[in-house]
């Protein structure tokens, strides 16, 4: 099996030929698509992973090539070929997510160095590219997230395992973006937001009048996952009337939506994450141990945030560059961060730097945080006067949004940044709540 | 006439790219090689013509 995949977009054939016989005879550890126009670059990118693209700047129309860039995977290297050389397109090339250019006449020594630098980008750079996508140096966490390629190459289900806000969401959307299947297809289902009367029309689907209140036919996740990937996140609290179902169609493929008589097929790749432990979940009989050992193909531990103290330096220097570029922290404060046990993991630090910049201050010292939370004037109480002279100033609507954030964010301290919880607790849907959370940019 | 001095400078261009591998002492695939050279005799052919109307014109 050739290691890399190339996908050539050129609507001249004689270029194409050349090109081809020059990429076969230079790198033989390659395998190449050829297309000739957009749509079918399109489709052979959908049906393959494409490692490198080499793609003409002027297909059918001119320019038509830097739409394919938007459109290719973000782990493709994309390379254009092109004639012109003037610094606006070159510049509106980068902006789109070209890495590199390729001049036409195509000459074979500037072709070899694009492939070097691929290669050396690809191979021997795989800890910077960790290091950035998930702010982390710990050697435990890197040498599994180094298998990355791995994961989102085969199918084998994963099971990704890690306290409440230590970013299992996020690996998953990284491995799914680097594997073979539709990059648009992730299809995201978070069981513990689902009601349990709820939670069979959301993963199987229903047909109209399958029960009271189901108007239209709707396609459930299991189905819009077709040659993508199904995500369950918080998979421990998946209801056990159905986990059998769920089991059989992890087996067979098929399944039948609410009321329906004829089986759909879905062609899927699952991946689960949790912050439960499945196995006391199979004690307590509260989880199927034949789905825990179904879903468990590979599995990966995120370690807690507390448990890699070096990183929070990385995570801090990555979060202040890019939402607050002028407030800096101290050394004491970075020392007094660096020794507290975050509980709530990475989300509860970027909730806590979000409230200290809010604090409106240039240098951030060990007085602005206290007892290990942000200090907060009025956090808990609020002041009738104050208030009344926020409303004269901002509007009721603004002042009520804000004090909206604070209760919730108070109360979601409270509780160790547990979703479910705080839900729970506020009776609160969790579209408002997950609303509520982007207004504090959690 | 920009559109059609475009398209010859990119026939050029493809032109020079085909002759560079086509002359390269690796390449000895004689069934892309007579392709390839026929799709240069084409172009060739479609530069001429285009500077014969060019020069009518003139």
């Amino acid at each position: 099996m050739k290691k890399y995949s190339v996908l050539l977009v050129e609507d001249d054939q004689l270029t194409a030929l050349s090109f081809l016989a020059l990429i076969s005879k230079q790198w033989a550890e390659c395998e190449c698509f050829y297309a000739k126009s957009l749509s079918e670059a399109l489709k052979i990118s959908q049906q393959n992973k494409i490692d490198i693209s080499f793609i003409d700047m002027d297909l059918e129309n001119p320019l038509e090539g830097l739409e394919l860039i938007k459109k290719l995977k973000k782990s493709t290297y994309k390379v254009v070929l092109t004639s012109h050389e003037d610094q606006q397109t070159i510049f509106k090339s980068y902006s789109l997510g070209c890495n590199d250019f390729l001049g036409k006449p195509i000459n074979g020594p500037i072709l070899t160095k694009i492939i070097n630098k691929f290669l050396l980008l690809r191979d021997e750079d795989v800890d910077q590219y960790l290091t950035q996508t998930f702010l982390t140096q710990d050697e435990v966490y890197l040498g599994q997230l180094r298998f990355i390629n791995k994961w989102a190459l085969s199918d084998v289900p994963l099971l990704i395992l890690g306290p409440t806000g230590s970013g299992k969401s996020h690996l998953a959307k990284e491995i799914h973006s680097r594997g073979k299947k539709d990059e648009s297809k992730l299809m995201h289902l978070n069981c513990a937001e689902i009601p349990e009367a709820l939670f069979e029309g959301e993963l199987f689907g229903y047909k109209k009048g399958a029960f009271t209140g189901a108007t239209q036919n709707k396609k459930g996740k299991l189905e819009m996952a077709h040659e993508g990937t199904l995500f369950l996140d918080e998979i421990g609290s998946m209801p056990l009337s159905i986990q059998q179902k769920f089991l059989r169609v992890l087996e067979e493929k098929t399944f039948y939506p609410l009321g329906s008589e004829v089986s759909v097929t879905s062609n899927f790749r699952i991946i689960c994450a949790t912050c439960d432990n499945l196995e006391k979940l199979i004690n307590e009989k509260k989880f199927r141990s034949d789905l825990f050992f179904r879903l468990k193909g590979e599995e990966i531990v995120i370690p807690s945030l507390g448990d890699r103290r070096a990183d929070i330096a990385i995570i801090v220097e990555y979060f202040l560059s890019s939402n607050y570029r002028k407030i800096i922290l101290t050394p004491q404060l970075m020392k007094k961060l660096a020794s507290y046990s975050w509980p709530g993991n990475m989300r509860e630090l970027f909730l806590l730097l979000n409230n200290l910049a809010s604090l409106d201050k240039g240098i951030l010292d060990v007085e602005d945080w206290q007892d290990g939370e942000a200090l907060e004037e009025g956090s808990s109480t609020f002041q009738f006067e104050s208030l009344r002279g926020d409303i004269l100033e901002k509007g009721l609507a603004c002042v009520m949004q804000e004090l909206e954030s604070k209760i919730v964010m108070e109360i979601f301290r409270e509780n160790k940044f547990k979703v479910r919880e705080t839900m729970r607790q506020m009776k609160m849907s969790n579209a408002t709540f997950y609303k509520i959370l982007g207004r504090a940019k959690v | 006439m920009d559109k059609e001095l475009h398209d010859i400078k990119s026939d050029l261009s493809s032109l020079r790219t085909a002759s560079e591998v086509l002359s390269g002492i690796y390449f000895k695939d004689k069934k892309i090689s007579l392709q390839m050279i026929q799709l240069m005799q084409e172009k060739l052919q479609k530069i001429k013509q285009l500077i014969e109307s060019s020069a009518k014109e003139n």
